[in-house]
């Protein structure tokens, strides 16, 4: 199955919150849903679920969302974790998720188990923190088995060993020919889960490519070398154009990340080479270089 | 829709608050049955105590449904209002993006819940009744016909989904449970003090005190009272009267249902 969310577009008022996105989500790859506070990734996903009405359309295997017979056998979705009744038990919570689907009880309990709920899964959700409300978000949208999860921010809240088997989990359940649609602020977390990218920003598409592209597009990716001489290094390197700036006392940062050309242009300049690093952008690195202009709620400088 | 209808049945029936509101209804009822019940001994017209007992059978099953309907329009209300509240209404529509099936389900609920809450409603009250020593009505006493208990439910329902429709509109439990009550018990009934002489029309068409006047019709009757056509203005009661309010709540409805259909959820 794959998404196509076609022209997507939402106004608040005189707010252009989500502005002709348009994307397509793939089976067998987690695509990670970025964008600073504001840029319009929850708004997003609820246009896609049709939530909240708006301009555009998405497409579910070719046609909309209501024309499917089993609606959450197409699409699971978590979008907050304090999404229940603070007295419908963690299990009827489930139970009444399943209906739509007529998923059988055995299954709200096998979902239950494996999200970790098992202990407390008949007491009243109202005193469950953060992490809780988050596996308790995850098991209703994996409880039809669908073949699509959209997820928003299901890391926000859970404590180191559960994002790591939320990540084994998403990967696995895409392997298995699904599509998973996550958003998170958690930048290393999803560096480590997403293959894919859907990067936005003022409601705008700041990119639609595959992680490692995303990455490399950074001006940070460069070459760091140490030498004898970096003065002369660096206009040797200038002369072949390649733009070098020096680092520390002896070093050059090198706009490239080609590790060759630097070694034969030290080679040929008769320059001892004391240090060759390439340098790759994190994911961080990146999402920051092409959102600095474009967020919404900037915070102020410490002193 | 089969489905839509069971998600509001795991719905309705896995909160504490259902269960609460129907113990409460059927021990208020059995309570207010038992005070309203009232057996008292009628005089003659010498002031001589007559052996007979009188009972308000007709109050004792009127009276506690009347204030009982609040409990039923807390579900009914909290049916739409608390799935706003927790966000919830994201997770049904998500899972029935058809909205028209979610609000059809919403109004079979509301509906089935004024009928049972009427039907537990009566049986407090005869449970009330049954304390008093009167499983049935004693000779003279004014008994509830069938129409009388039709049209105790029909109230029951309509205030239900008024509280329901008012709730979903404002998308706020607490106005679709306050509103009815507070225009019902005073807005209305100041209206109707001051514009009676210079529009009754416009009070004879006021919906919560309307609703009010479900059961006057035996009681009118068991009085003995009937106005002189044209003498005094008589506003309706029994069937008609909650038809007006049936005009009311089907407009609420209307509202409601548009906005449901067209809102972001």
């Amino acid at each position: 199955m794959t998404v196509e969310a076609i022209g997507l577009g939402k106004t608040y008022g005189s707010t252009r919150a989500v502005d002709s996105l348009s994307f397509e989500l793939r089976p067998g790859v987690v695509t990670g849903f970025l964008g600073p506070n504001g840029a319009g990734k929850s708004t997003t996903m609820r246009l896609m679920l049709g939530l909240d009405r708006g301009e555009g359309s998405t497409l579910w295997d070719g046609k909309p969302l209501v024309d499917h017979e089993h609606v959450t056998r197409t699409v699971g979705a978590h979008l907050d974790a304090k999404f229940f009744h603070p007295s419908r038990s963690a299990r009827n919570h489930l139970r009444m998720l399943a209906t739509e689907a007529s998923v059988p009880t055995a299954r709200v309990d096998e979902v239950i188990r494996l999200v970790g709920l098992d202990a407390v899964a008949g007491k009243r959700p109202s005193g469950f923190s953060l992490g809780m409300g988050q596996r308790l978000g995850l098991a209703g949208a994996i409880l039809a088995s669908p073949h699509v999860l959209l997820l928003d921010e299901p890391a926000n809240g859970l404590d180191p060993q559960s994002i790591q088997w939320l990540r084994d989990f998403l990967r696995h359940y895409a392997a298995q020919g699904n599509v998973v649609f996550v958003s998170s602020h958690l930048l290393s977390e999803m560096a480590l889960m997403a293959e894919h990218l859907v990067v936005i920003a003022a409601g705008r598409m700041l990119a639609d490519e595959p992680l490692e592209s995303f990455v490399a597009r950074s001006t940070r990716n460069d070459v760091l070398v140490r030498c004898s001489d970096p003065l002369l290094l660096a206009s040797t390197l200038l002369a072949a154009g390649v733009a070098a700036v020096p680092e520390g006392a002896d070093g050059l940062a090198v706009a490239t990340s080609d590790t060759d050309l630097v070694g034969d242009a030290a080679f040929r300049a008769g320059v001892a080479v004391r240090e060759l690093t390439r340098r790759t952008a994190s994911l961080e690195e990146a999402f920051l270089e092409l959102t600095s202009d474009q967020q919404q709620f900037r915070t102020g400088q410490t002193s | 829709m089969t489905a839509a209808l069971r998600y509001e049945w795991v719905r309705i029936s896995t909160v504490r608050s259902t269960r609460v509101c129907l113990i409460l209804t059927l021990l208020l009822s059995a309570l207010l049955g038992y005070g309203a019940a009232n057996p008292h001994h009628d005089f003659d017209d010498q002031g001589n105590e007559l052996a007979r007992v009188s009972v308000d059978w007709l109050g004792a099953f009127g009276i506690p449904l009347s204030i009982t309907v609040v409990l039923a329009s807390v579900v009914a209300a909290q049916s739409i209002g608390q799935e706003y509240r927790f966000g919830i209404i994201r997770l049904t529509l998500t899972a029935f993006p058809r909205r028209a099936q979610v609000i059809a389900a919403k109004v079979a609920f509301v509906v089935l819940t004024g009928v049972v809450f009427a039907l537990v409603s009566f049986v407090g009250s005869w449970f009330g009744l049954l304390a008093r020593g009167f499983p049935t009505p004693p000779e003279g006493a004014v008994a509830p016909t069938p129409s009388f208990f039709l049209r105790g439910i029909a109230f029951a329902v309509l205030w239900a989904l008024s509280a329901f429709a008012l709730a979903g509109i404002t998308r706020q439990t607490a106005i679709g449970i306050a509103v009815p009550i507070v225009s019902g018990v005073i807005v209305e009934q100041i209206l109707a003090a001051t514009l009676s002489e210079k529009a009754s029309w416009l009070t004879d068409h006021l919906p919560w005190s309307n609703a009010g006047r479900w059961s006057d019709v035996e009681r009118t009757a068991a009085n003995g009272i009937e106005a002189p056509p044209g003498l005094v203005h008589a506003p309706p009661v029994g069937w008609l009267a909650l038809g007006v309010f049936a005009v009311w709540v089907l407009a609420f409805l209307v509202v409601e249902a548009v906005l449901f259909l067209r809102r972001d959820a």
